[in-house]
């Protein structure tokens, strides 16, 4: 039996019911065209940083989730617009690597890019 | 009458407090400082941060006199510019010797001769992290009578 249709079925449900709409721009000068698609955000990861010090601050990590279907590649740097929480208003990321990446999905690593949040009008 | 090692902790702390863009520094490190503690800060927390650790005191001559070094740890932590993290760190790292290495190098009389400079690192900033941290190292020789911390 073929696991892949209720795969690729398992993640449009998850898509559709806990994501959140995403614009994806991949950065200069891989360019390329900017893509709509949706994304879900998973469990916040607090790593202590810096490592190797006594002194450290918790960092909430926000790893957001793309199909890869819809996404072509994803290089370090490429920008994301997306609400935070699911019907919030718009904010800017930027990719800075990558968590996990299976055969349909990348789990990305995101920082809040406070550029484009400017640029979206968003409060800081 | 507080002791020796009192006086330098209290006047280090002094020096760093200052440490705030107003005053013509770079960075704002100064706002909150730590001493005897490093707490996990979290992110409601100043963005930028320095505690003051310190760490064991060594002996290397017990007779009347108790001629000891004692190694102070500034660590800061700070939100990194994401374009170029590197500078957030070395600014903080500059601002604190411009704010701990002044002209009188005994701390008020309390160090012996002349605190040193030790160790420095600075950490990278991590992915999916937006801090930066450094630590430099302060060795300050102390001599203190017997029973007359």
């Amino acid at each position: 039996m073929a696991f892949g249709p209720l795969r690729a079925l398992a993640l449009d449900l998850n898509l559709g019911a806990h994501g959140v709409p995403v614009t994806v721009q991949p950065p200069y000068p891989t360019d390329g065209a900017e893509v709509v698609t949706r994304g879900i955000w998973v469990t916040q990861v607090s790593d202590l940083v810096p490592g190797a010090t006594e002194f450290q601050r918790h960092d909430p990590r926000r790893v957001l989730v793309l199909r890869l279907g819809d996404v072509a590649k994803v290089p370090r740097g490429t920008t994301i617009i997306a609400p935070a929480i699911m019907g919030g208003p718009n904010r800017g990321w930027r990719v800075d690597g990558v968590a996990e990446q299976q055969q349909d999905h990348v789990r990305l690593v995101v920082v809040p890019d406070a550029t484009l949040d400017e640029v979206l009008g968003v409060e800081p | 009458m507080g002791s020796r090692r009192e006086h330098i902790l209290e006047e280090l702390r002094t020096r760093l407090k200052v440490i705030r863009t107003a005053a013509g520094y770079a960075t704002d490190a100064g706002e909150t400082v730590f001493m005897g503690e490093a707490p996990e800060l979290g992110p409601d927390d100043p963005p930028q941060a320095i505690a003051i650790v310190v760490e064991d005191e060594t002996p290397d001559h017990v007779a009347e006199n108790v001629h000891s070094l004692l190694p102070v740890t500034i660590a800061a932590l700070a939100k990194a510019n994401l374009e170029e993290p590197w500078m957030t760190a070395e600014a903080v790292l500059a601002d604190i010797k411009r704010a701990v290495e002044l002209a009188d190098r005994t701390l008020g009389g309390a160090v012996r001769l002349r605190m040193e400079r030790g160790i420095t690192r600075t950490m990278q900033r991590e992915a999916g992290s937006e801090t930066v941290g450094i630590a430099i190292q302060y060795r300050c020789p102390i001599v203190e009578k017997w029973g007359d911390p």
